[in-house]
């Protein structure tokens, strides 16, 4: 009774942030309730074509709209789900297991292209591969016939966009299973390799099943960050649930079923999140030795030093070093008049902004997660799902979903409503905090699961309470997660869109609306290039400044 | 002493309410930096300070309507007469008027009963490859249908809202029949499913990958006055036409960009100071140079290109129309496959 009574904060803080976080759901569940408009009924039936004397093509049956979104979506995930494994996992497994010079410095260098956002390395790509693009396009005409080149041109956008989500996203899964990998026993590893396995083998038998958790919650990001992408989808011309949750929006007027449409996405993400609990069952995957001891790694050949190189060099390239020197190729082409006096300025308020919303979400995913660990009951869990899932809701919706939360405190608390959302950004911190408390969440859980239970329980009956343990036992443990998520969380608030743009305050420039500006709005390419530039700098810097407190802190 | 501390109080409290009445916010789509110069120099010349947010054009207006009465926007500026007269249909505009804008605005660029003005105008036209396709090959939007385009047209996604006007301009000239066919045909000649912008569909066209695209004309200026070597290239291998100019056609399909008073707006008279300023010829003889659109009187075009593309007919129909029908044609974009 007494311990329950000492779990009460704790769990009311966790109910408090799943009413805040669930808010947009409850929205979202009473529109789906609403009957049909007029759209839905017509995106998910088949187009029938009407007998035509003018159309030459002969009658058919398409697939409905709604089926080409679902196909388009389940493509995307399919691909980036394979290219993030491949490339994350390889590159996590490659810098940690071997001990070679400069290992560091790749490591930075995987991490990079994070700091680029998705439509900007987009539109980049576009720009460096359209000239052989065209001439593909040109030799398959001319070769075969216009329709294979039709069809070609189909299938480069698909593996393009597969390409350049999976480069953008797959440190998501890189930085997971390095951080799995690195705190993996040593113990473990050793008695492989002395019963006689070899390095592959332990890899694929021990290290990866250990490290399933971390991978798991690195590609769940990459994958809700896909199904959500806009901006590359709609350079790319790729139809997807999220591009028709805007048609529906947008060339429809109907926000019902825009958000009946993202209803099926989360459903599908949800569905997915429940599914791989249920294959990890009740294992647990913590080490059994203190996780202080971490891997430090073997000294290998020459030339399999040779093959590591050679492999995270051609991904730094792909990802990061290409699309960046085209970026400052264009930047430099408007350089000479432009003034960057202002750029200072957006600089500051855009890295100020990020910060303050990172640390907030790093508090509520703290609590989240420690109440789920001293309370591992089903219903917390659930509480804790829900309140993840603000990040499977396309930003834009769940922008308009909080527009209507904005409206009806400004019917019933005008003052409060000012405040958050006019006088002050407080109302977008809230919103960022929503949008991403499970970027924040999956490290920091990660990290609360790799902790052994006995240490709780000896702080425990050495008499310290919940709060005491968390303070002085975990969070000196857990500082390696918290840099991670601080990373992430940071450098991903930094290049947010939509909700900038829906809720924030009058005059609110931030690096990432200038370059959207320039490049959607007005397509200058040369112009925009500056701003994006500057917000990949900001983000880099970000990203070094946190990786030397990582470095500075090991013991 | 305590009556001077009142009047001080009393004096600071009457400076911040004049203050405060010294500005005018505007919700804008529109994201040019040259408009910001623009505010700027209004600014310098009333002593008005300028606020802006700005988001794409529905978020605005539902952001608007959930603030209802508590809405600090003055100014609602889209860069399309559809998102304009969706505003009005949702009811968060009031009709705003004054004996400058009357005079300033022609007629047909501004609403019948007063809810918004227009300050700058595009058209949409075809571009062509210069070196396969002669002059007056090409003659209206109609012309894209016929057989021998087959493989040879491109365009942006039927998503684009610029695509979406013209189509809808289409049903209320012709009615949703013809404007399927329409759209059915061309899609049939299109030489690759639609991709990236306006800007893209030239660049393709300039590579040889389809001979022709619809695009506005003010990307047509973006492309020939751009930083980048490449893009000036493409534009130097194309030529415009303006369609459907013939004395039995339309005329070419324009579209505004424009401005609406908003139904709560706390600063009214400083909105419509806003849209005279826009409006005004000093404001109007910018537009060509900075963003190659058309001011609102054409033939005042100053920049080089728009003056060598020579005047053209216009078509006639009114904007609000265009609005209007702005459903149908998303729905017949979608029918006819136009992805």
């Amino acid at each position: 009774m007494l311990n329950k009574l000492r779990s009460l904060p704790w769990l009311l803080s966790t109910l408090l942030i799943a009413a805040i976080a669930a808010s947009p759901l409850y929205f979202i569940l009473t529109e789906v309730q609403k009957p049909t408009q007029e759209m839905w009924e017509f995106i998910s039936e088949e187009i029938e074509i009407p007998a035509d004397p003018a159309d030459t093509s002969p009658p058919e049956n398409e697939p409905s709209p709604l089926q080409n979104y679902i196909s388009g979506s389940l493509i995307m995930l399919a691909g980036v789900t394979t290219l993030t494994l491949i490339i994350g996992i390889s590159t996590a497994w490659l810098t940690t297991t071997f001990r070679f010079p400069g290992r560091t410095t790749l490591t930075i260098l995987l991490c990079l292209p994070m700091a680029i956002p998705t439509y900007v390395m987009a539109v980049m790509y576009n720009e460096l591969l359209e000239p052989h693009k065209f001439s593909l396009f040109l030799w398959i005409r001319d070769t075969y016939s216009p329709a294979a080149a039709a069809q070609c041109s189909i299938y480069w956008k698909f593996t393009l966009a597969i390409l350049i989500l999976s480069l953008s996203f797959y440190p998501y899964v890189f930085l997971a299973a390095r951080m799995a990998f690195k705190k993996q026993s040593q113990a473990y590893i050793e008695s492989s390799r002395i019963l006689g396995r070899s390095i592959t083998s332990t890899f694929i038998r021990i290290s990866l099943p250990l490290a399933r958790p971390s991978i798991i919650a690195g590609l769940t990001l990459a994958l809700l960050e896909t199904i959500n992408e806009f901006g590359a989808m709609k350079i790319l011309g790729i139809e997807t649930l999220t591009t028709g949750i805007f048609s529906a929006w947008l060339d429809f007027d109907e926000l019902n079923s825009a958000v009946r449409i993202s209803a099926i996405m989360m459903l599908i993400i949800f569905t997915l999140l429940i599914l791989e609990r249920l294959l990890r069952g009740n294992k647990k995957f913590h080490t059994h030795r203190s996780a202080a001891s971490e891997n430090p790694g073997i000294t290998t050949s020459k030339s399999n030093i040779t093959i590591i190189y050679t492999t995270t060099l051609a991904i730094t390239t792909l990802a990061f070093i290409l699309p960046i020197y085209k970026l400052i190729q264009q930047a430099s082409l408007a350089l000479p008049d432009q003034n960057l006096q202002p750029y200072l300025d957006l600089i500051l308020s855009s890295s100020w902004l990020a910060i303050r919303a990172s640390i907030l979400i790093i508090i509520a995913a703290t609590l989240l997660a420690y109440t789920a660990r001293i309370t591992p009951k089903w219903w917390i869990l659930l509480t804790t799902k829900i309140s993840l899932l603000g990040y499977a809701i396309p930003g834009a919706i769940l922008g308009v979903v909080l527009l209507s939360v904005k409206g009806t405190l400004h019917q019933s608390a005008d003052s409060t409503a000012q405040w958050l959302f006019h006088t002050t950004v407080t109302g977008l911190i809230i919103a960022y905090a929503i949008r991403f408390l499970t970027v924040g969440f999956n490290p920091i859980e990660a990290g609360f699961k790799k902790i052994n239970h006995n240490l709780d329980e000896a702080s425990t009956s050495l008499g310290r309470n919940k709060l005491t343990t968390l303070l002085k036992i975990h969070l000196p443990l857990l500082r390696h997660s918290f840099l991670a998520a601080a990373i992430i969380l940071f450098v991903d608030i930094l290049k947010e869109l939509p909700l900038t743009l829906i809720l924030g305050p009058s005059n609110n420039d931030t690096l990432a609306t200038k370059t959207y500006g320039l490049f959607a709005a007005e397509e200058r390419i040369p112009e925009g290039s500056i701003p994006a530039l500057i917000l990949v700098a900001t983000s880099l810097l970000g990203l070094l400044i946190l990786s030397t407190i990582l470095k500075d802190k090991q013991p | 002493m305590r009556t001077i501390l009142n009047k001080t109080a009393a004096i600071l409290l009457l400076s911040l309410t004049a203050l405060s009445a010294k500005e005018v916010t505007i919700y804008s789509y529109r994201h040019y930096e040259a408009d910001k110069k623009l505010y700027k120099q209004f600014t310098a010349e009333t002593g008005i300070k300028v606020n802006t947010v700005k988001a794409k054009a529905d978020a605005l207006i539902t952001r608007i309507k959930e603030e209802a009465d508590k809405c600090p926007a003055d100014l609602f500026i889209a860069a399309d007469v559809g998102r304009l007269v969706k505003a009005q249909e949702e009811g968060i505009l009031q009709p705003a008027t004054s004996e400058l804008l009357q005079k300033q605005v022609p007629k047909a660029l501004r609403d019948s009963n007063n809810f918004w003005t227009g300050f700058t105008v595009r058209a949409r036209i075809i571009a062509y490859a210069k070196d396969r396709v002669k002059k007056g090959e090409i003659n209206s939007y109609q012309d894209l249908m016929l057989p021998k385009w087959k493989g040879r047209v491109i365009a942006r996604s039927s998503s684009n809202i610029y695509n979406q006007s013209l189509l809808s301009a289409y049903i209320a000239n012709h009615g949703e029949k013809k404007a399927f066919l329409w759209a059915r045909a061309v899609k049939n000649n299109m030489a690759r499913e639609p991709e990236g912008s306006d800007r893209d569909q030239m660049r393709a066209v300039a590579a040889g990958i389809a001979d022709a695209c619809i695009v506005n004309t003010y990307y047509v200026g973006l492309l020939t006055n751009s930083k980048n070597e490449k893009d000036r290239q493409v534009a130097e291998k194309l030529a415009i036409c303006f369609p459907n100019q013939a004395e039995n056609q339309t005329g070419t399909h324009i579209n505004i960009s424009g401005g609406a008073v908003c139904k709560h707006a706390p600063n009214k008279a400083n909105a419509i100071k806003l849209l005279e300023f826009l409006t005004s010829s000093k404001a109007q003889s910018t537009f060509s140079e900075t963003t190659s659109e058309y001011p609102l009187i054409r033939e005042n075009a100053t920049s080089k290109l728009l003056k060598s593309w020579g005047p053209f007919k216009a078509d006639p129909i009114p904007l609000d129309t265009i609005g209007k029908h702005r459903k149908a044609a998303a729905k017949t974009f979608l029918k006819a496959g136009w992805k």
